[in-house]
């Protein structure tokens, strides 16, 4: 079973909720796809075994063939090259590595070169298979990393937990696409609720089975926590604002070492979610 | 010679200098052997991403030799290279004081 935890706001607890999931659980692999900033690790702590580099591939332009006629940028969707009088530029940051400009070239000067644009880690820990997507400083573009780890990582048989980038945009939608449910997590504040009403609606447009978690559940208002309640779908869990769980976490403690007792909650909540698929 | 201002109207009577070039409102163009005025909607305001590169692209195909403006990055900067556009950078103020001064 592929789930995965997304939250629409950053900070409500996607990591937390994650890592105590797969802490609970028995064989389970765990895919840090938040790759921006990747923290699942601090909390598993795995032994790390292998590293490798990520790579898209951008365009390389042969200049003994090239007449700068300008179809490459013609074609380009993403404004990654610039033809100049005598010259290409060709801006890699932008590049989504998806050939078009190869294939608009007429003169077949264009050909295709690895950028390194971040590092998947593998490791273990115990009964944790654990994976990790790294994109580079200063890189902008975190989906083709996700929908490679996905890929190459994310398609065994047994249990998968996905921790989600916070947003709602591509790379949230990357993470989220083919699993068998998501786990939203928020808190009940209205910045809580206005993210989590936009991810209600891409998993519904996507039509994925999904459920609420609601964290730092006795903070904010009681009328927050009736519209949460309202979205129709339901709400699996609700996880106190305390300051033990907040100390914990801050010291890279997983939750259900702060209080045991959520291991026993955090299994049930899986088992809930096997027989909602 | 025709210098691209990034402005912040289409009126170059009124208009300022905007401190963006690829995310500026319009870009007025100043022909100074023709001394003719002519004022577009930058293309690339609302742009994704690479909005600097797609207002170079879209000054090239109008012909353009110098741009003034505020500040440039350096997506802005390589591709004004590559188009053989020269660039005057950290102008404030009216277009039309800058266009003077540009073109003296």
């Amino acid at each position: 079973m592929k789930v995965a935890i997304g939250s629409g706001k950053g900070g409500t607890g996607k990591t937390l909720l994650s890592t105590s999931l797969a802490l609970s659980l028995e064989y389970v692999r765990y895919l840090d796809l938040d790759v921006e900033e990747p923290n699942g690790h601090i909390f598993i702590k795995p032994d790390i075994r292998e590293k490798i580099p990520f790579s898209i591939p951008v365009p390389e332009i042969d200049f003994n063939r090239c007449t700068y006629c300008g179809e490459c940028a013609k074609a380009c969707e993403f404004g990654a090259i610039f033809v100049g009088t005598n010259t290409v530029n060709v801006f890699e940051k932008l590049c989504h590595g998806c050939a078009s400009c190869k294939l608009a070239c007429p003169e077949n000067a264009i050909s295709e070169r690895p950028y390194v644009v971040g590092e998947i880690s593998i490791g273990r820990r115990d009964k944790i298979e654990y994976i990790m997507g790294y994109l580079k400083l200063t890189e902008a573009l975190s989906t083709p990393l996700i929908r490679y780890i996905k890929k190459e990582y994310g398609m065994v048989s047994g249990d998968i937990i996905m921790d989600a980038p916070p947003g709602t945009s591509c790379p949230f939608v990357q993470s989220i696409s083919d699993t068998d449910f998501v786990i939203l997590i928020t808190e009940p504040t209205p910045f809580g609720l206005s993210d989590l009403e936009i991810s209600v609606e891409i998993v519904r447009d996507m039509k994925l089975k999904a459920g609420i978690v609601i964290n730092r559940a006795d903070l904010g208002s009681e009328e927050v926590k009736e519209k949460i309640k309202g979205l129709g779908l339901p709400v699996l869990l609700e996880i106190p604002f305390s300051k033990d769980i907040a100390v914990g976490y801050s010291k890279g403690i997983p939750l259900v070492d702060v209080l045991p007792e959520y291991r026993e909650k955090m299994k049930k909540l899986w088992e809930r979610i096997r027989e909602m698929v | 010679m025709r210098i691209a201002v990034s402005a912040t109207e289409a009126d170059y009577n009124v208009a300022g200098v905007d401190p963006r070039f690829g995310r500026c409102s319009f870009f007025i163009i100043y022909d100074t052997e023709t001394g003719e005025w002519s004022s577009f909607p930058n293309p690339a305001k609302d742009a994704v991403g690479g909005a600097a590169i797609k207002a170079v692209e879209f000054l090239k195909s109008k012909n353009v030799d110098v741009v003034v403006t505020g500040n440039l990055g350096p997506n802005a900067t390589s591709s004004l290279t590559a188009a053989g556009i020269r660039a005057i950078t950290g102008v404030t103020g009216k277009v039309l004081n800058a266009v003077k001064r540009a073109g003296e």
